[in-house]
């Protein structure tokens, strides 16, 4: 089982969370070709080491967050911090 | 105008069943007001409910105040005077948008853990707590709510799927108990 780290609800089942993709910045829409954009909206490095990733916790908070997962060792790094300024902790 | 119906579950028939050391008991009719709070609120509204995300309260006129998001709470009962102030707050009312269940006894931790995803251990989930879970695959939310010192938990899901949750209990109180 993979655990996420939810800066909100704590460490939760992977299943219970959807993996959004890679975190990259989004291109500048006036200065973007139709290219460029489909690769930022489909295409993915997918390196076989640490990679910014956003998650969706779709069955705890219902909230967004980025953090770095290992994707060859399926380790999390870097979570983000919960509303009290504390690493993820509960449930 | 036709005459409206009067609001009842979404379970027909037998509203409650229960087993060795559990009950479950359809309170869908209970009023469910959601609570949102504008982003550039800056916390007024969290202040004057006085619950963070993951927990829970009782104000003074009995309704129970329900952290289930970040900046978004569910108001369960009865209002008089908990209504939130109207600067920094969006209201809306669920109360026919949300089934509702109570399960309750000394084995209800055992009903609710052979159907739901996450670890309700006294220590993950004491009363008061309140979070999002998957229970009988569905996405609900889940509030600790103990009744005269007996395990008692709130579980909400969709209405349209209510009578499944219900059942779906139902059958593990069976199956555990
Ligand atoms: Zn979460």
């Amino acid at each position: 089982m993979l655990l996420v780290p939810c800066p909100n609800c704590g460490p939760r089942n992977s299943a219970d969370l959807t993996l959004v993709g890679e975190s990259e910045p989004r291109p500048d829409p006036a200065a973007t070709t139709p290219v460029e954009w489909r690769s930022y909206l489909y295409e993915e490095d997918n390196p076989a080491g640490w990679t910014r990733e956003t998650w969706y916790c779709r069955l705890g908070c219902g909230r967004f967050f980025v953090t770095e997962r290992h994707r060859a060792e399926n380790r999390f790094r870097n979570p983000p911090l919960g509303p009290s300024g504390e690493p993820p902790g509960r449930t | 105008m036709p005459e409206q119906a009067e609001f009842t579950g979404p379970v027909a028939g037998t509203r409650e069943v229960s087993g060795t050391g559990w009950s479950l008991r359809d309170q869908s009719p209970i009023p469910k007001l959601l609570v949102y709070e504008d982003f550039e609120s800056d916390g007024l509204v969290r202040g004057h409910l006085g619950v963070a995300f993951g927990a829970s309260t009782t104000a003074p006129d009995g309704v129970l105040v329900c952290g289930v998001r970040p900046g978004e709470w569910l108001l369960l009962g009865e209002r008089s005077g908990s209504v939130p102030p109207a600067s920094g707050a969006v209201t809306v009312d669920l109360t026919h948008g949300l089934a509702m269940f109570r399960l309750t006894g000394p084995a209800a931790r055992h009903v609710l853990a052979a159907v739901c995803s996450i670890d309700i251990a006294e220590a993950m989930l004491p009363n008061g707590a309140v979070c999002g879970a998957s229970v009988a695959r569905l996405a609900c939310t889940l509030a600790r709510d103990d009744v005269a010192g007996e395990h008692s938990y709130l579980i909400l899901s969709q209405r349209s799927a209510g009578r499944y949750l219900f059942e779906a209990l139902g059958d593990a109180g069976g199956s555990r108990t």
